[in-house]
């Protein structure tokens, strides 16, 4: 395993992807999700989450197409592929490390 | 992806308007009323605009749109002053303009390559001594060089160009060069109609055969290719055409020719010594060996020929190699970078101009620089708002001096003197305006960067005038730069004035105002015999005496004071009572002249002792000669030249026209001009 040298950026984009593994899905399915999952305990902030969507997007790690979604109106839909399955395999098992690294060094006092 | 702007716009506000739909959606589910549901789902969001903002920005490269931006913003300043628009960009138009015109010249030259395959493994040699001022071999020698070398994977010469007629219906004068049948091949040429010849068309006595330069086929043959194969009148005789030269073809001498013949050397009667024609010598490099390699290898073959060459001469002769291209510019090098830097010098001071412009320029802006500062727009951002107008500048300098230079450029080719290579294919193409492109950018950020990096003062706010120092400094320091290399050009075009002043100046020993001269040659065809062309001679000398303006007349076989004319060794003119010692050095060349009796009338050359030539001179069966003073003196010293009787011995090129008889000294001239050697 290599040490976790990454900044906590990457926070946002781990949950956006992970949010995405199950299917397709629009910028607030995503907020949803992600507030319901971790029952409350995390909620994204809209004014981070759409240029972070963007960004991933960008970086070709997300398709994203628009789709007239449950209630009538048009909605963007975002995908993760197969680069996107990749990253987020990199990014969970960053994570880990983080999270193992982190709880060592807060139990050590 | 998003391209266009409005569009992005659109989409990612259609994307935020349907979260803030589903969370109002969510929050009437929760039991508020619908306007309510609404502003609290805006709240929840945040700053909507930030966020649109932020998202729009992903996609959007940010250089581009604030490059767009920065040009806009020039472009606008620049509108509201344009007598300073108008001063830089002709300033830099100039400068830029004297310098691409320059470079294109150059450019061929010095940098571009040879029209011939692998042209840094041509070489140019032979043997250098006082009697030609090229290089050259001896018959004999090069064909005892060609069987020994093992330098070279081709070896070839050629006896140079020379007039020849085309006598058809419609008589052309045209240059004729003539060459082995190896000398296209190791130049790598291949015709590209037809074929180059054979050796065995290349012998003594085989019908003739001649390849077409490019332009001749297109002018006198239609350009037809089915011209190959028929026969046209070459000096009276009938040559057989095989072959078409490419466009590009050039000689590696640089001088012109419409046709390419073979020199059917007479071996055997070269290799016996009997005649020595002169061929100059090229050879290609085998890959790998180099220059040096080569010239050690030839050392043997050199001291061999060197026996046949009168022992007091031998240290006056040199074996001389030299890659063509290094061969071709020999003189023109020097000249060329002289040039090139006198334009550089140029346009740096029309940098350094536009530099101050935009200084001057820079202090009246400098309360609204502050004041963007002031609101928070980055240093980088003003640099490169600065660099971005100088940059603009520089390219409508280079646009109008492009323009210019296609001016320059005309009149300098129309100006120059002849003997400048590859002057006349000198044009604007695209290495030159790559070139050009390459100034302008180098200019742009010359002149740019010193506003650029003065930096913009808080306190400019106030509007008291407290940051002039350092700006003052630096344009003090740029007038200083401009000042030294307006010197460095005033000195060296004073340099040049001067030279040229004193060339104008120089004596020719002659007065060549209102002379007229023009050169007649005789197709030997029509006259082969010599008398033939004597009485041509005569009669065109009665017609042309009897037109009304001319006050005197006279033929000579070169015209004075340099063009090429007989040349003899001095130490091989025999004095009569005193055998010629072979054992002297050459003494260098005797310039002669064969000249009728009006000759020193018609150009005022005045006899200082003795008497000018005689009509009966012309028909005496006697020979006489004139000598100049200082000649005279160097021949007979502390003695009366008068009278005299002397034989000039071995001569320069053209040794078949001086036959060896004696000679009786008629009258001294001045002597003021030397022709000059190398």
């Amino acid at each position: 395993m290599q040490p976790f040298t990454n900044n906590l950026q990457g926070t946002l984009e781990l949950l956006i992807l992970k949010a995405l593994a199950p299917g397709p899905n629009h910028g607030f399915g995503i907020c949803q999700h992600i507030q319901t999952v971790s029952d409350g305990l995390l909620r994204v902030e809209e004014g981070s989450l759409y240029p972070a969507l963007h960004r991933l997007e960008k970086q070709k790690l997300l398709d994203a197409e628009w789709k007239v979604s449950d209630n009538g109106r048009r909605a963007r839909y975002y995908r993760l592929n197969a680069a996107g399955r990749k990253a987020l395999a990199q990014a969970e098992e960053s994570w880990e490390i983080l999270r193992k690294g982190v709880t060592k060094v807060l139990k050590f006092a | 992806m998003f391209w266009k702007k409005d569009k992005l716009d659109r989409e990612v506000r259609e994307e935020m308007d349907y979260h803030l739909s589903r969370q109002a959606e969510l929050q009437q589910q929760e039991g508020r009323p619908a306007d309510e549901a609404r502003n609290e789902a805006r709240r929840r969001f945040g700053n909507l605009a930030q966020a649109q903002e932020e998202t729009r920005r992903v996609h959007i490269a940010r250089w581009t749109e604030t490059v767009a931006q920065d040009v806009h913003y020039a472009l606008r300043s620049f509108a509201r002053m344009p007598a300073f628009i108008t001063t830089a960009v002709i300033a830099l138009a100039l400068g830029i303009g004297a310098s691409t015109a320059v470079f294109s010249v150059v450019d061929r030259i010095l940098f571009r390559s040879l029209p011939y395959p692998h042209e840094d493994r041509l070489v140019w040699m032979g043997m250098a001594a006082p009697i030609d001022q090229q290089e050259f071999l001896f018959g004999a020698d090069y064909l005892e060089w060609r069987e020994r070398q093992t330098a070279f994977e081709a070896f070839t010469s050629w006896r140079g160009a020379s007039d020849c007629d085309l006598t058809a219906i419609e008589p052309t004068r045209l240059r004729c060069a003539q060459a082995e049948s190896t000398f296209l091949p190791t130049l790598g040429i291949t015709p590209i109609h037809g074929r180059n010849f054979t050796k065995d068309e290349d012998l003594p006595n085989a019908p003739k055969v001649a390849l077409l330069s490019h332009r001749l086929w297109r002018s006198h043959f239609g350009a037809n290719p089915r011209i190959l194969g028929e026969t046209i009148q070459l000096q009276g005789e009938p040559v057989r055409l095989i072959g078409v030269l490419p466009r590009d073809f050039e000689l590696p001498s640089l001088s012109h020719a419409d046709i390419v013949m073979p020199q059917a050397l007479d071996e055997a009667r070269e290799r016996a010594r009997q005649r020595q024609m002169f061929l100059t010598v090229f050879g290609r490099l085998k890959p790998g060996m180099t220059l040096q390699q080569a010239r050690a290898s030839f050392q043997p073959s050199f001291e061999h020929s060197l026996q046949f060459v009168p022992p007091g001469f031998r240290k006056e002769v040199q074996l001389r190699m030299n890659l063509l291209r290094d061969r071709q510019v020999r003189d023109t090098r020097q000249a060329s970078l002289v040039l090139f830097g006198a334009v550089v010098c140029v346009l740096l001071v029309a940098c350094a101009n536009v530099a101050n412009l935009m200084l001057a320029r820079s202090a009246a802006r400098q309360r609204e620089i502050a004041v963007r500062l002031a609101i928070g727009a980055a240093r980088g951002r003003l640099i490169r708002q600065t660099l971005t107008e100088s940059l603009l500048l520089s390219f409508a300098g280079g646009l109008l001096g492009i323009a210019l230079a296609y001016i320059f450029l005309k009149t300098l080719v129309a100006i120059a003197p002849r003997g400048i290579p590859r002057l006349e294919q000198a044009s604007l193409d695209w290495r030159v305006l790559c070139f050009t492109a390459g100034m302008s950018l180098i200019a742009g950020l010359l002149f740019g960067l010193a506003p650029a990096l003065i930096r913009p003062r808080i306190e400019n706010l106030t509007g008291t005038r407290a940051g002039g120092a350092p700006k003052a400094r630096l344009r003090q320091a740029l007038v200083v730069a401009q000042l030294a290399v307006s010197v460095v050009l005033l000195t060296g075009a004073g340099l040049l004035m001067n030279s040229l002043w004193r060339l104008q100046n120089l004596p020719l020993g002659l007065q060549p105002e209102n002379i007229l001269t023009t050169t007649v040659r005789l197709n030997p065809a029509n006259y082969p015999r010599p008398e033939q062309r004597f009485v041509f001679f005569q009669h065109l000398e009665d017609r042309l005496r009897r037109l009304p303006n001319v006050q005197a007349l006279a033929f000579s076989d070169s015209i004075p004071p340099s063009d090429r004319s007989l040349a003899m060794i001095y130490s091989m003119i025999e004095k009569e009572g005193q055998p010629v010692n072979r054992n002297q050095r050459t003494g260098g060349m005797v310039v002669c002249r064969n000249v009728t009796p009006q000759y020193f009338v018609t150009l005022s050359i005045p006899i200082l002792r003795g008497r000018g030539f005689t009509e009966s001179d012309r028909r005496s069966s006697d020979e006489y000669i004139i000598l100049s003073n200082a000649l005279a003196h160097q021949l007979f010293p502390g003695e009366e030249a008068l009278g005299k009787r002397i034989r000039p011995g071995a001569s320069g090129n053209t040794v078949h026209l001086i036959t060896f008889l004696w000679y009786s000294v008629l009258g001294r001239m001045p002597h003021k001009w030397r022709m000059p050697h190398k």
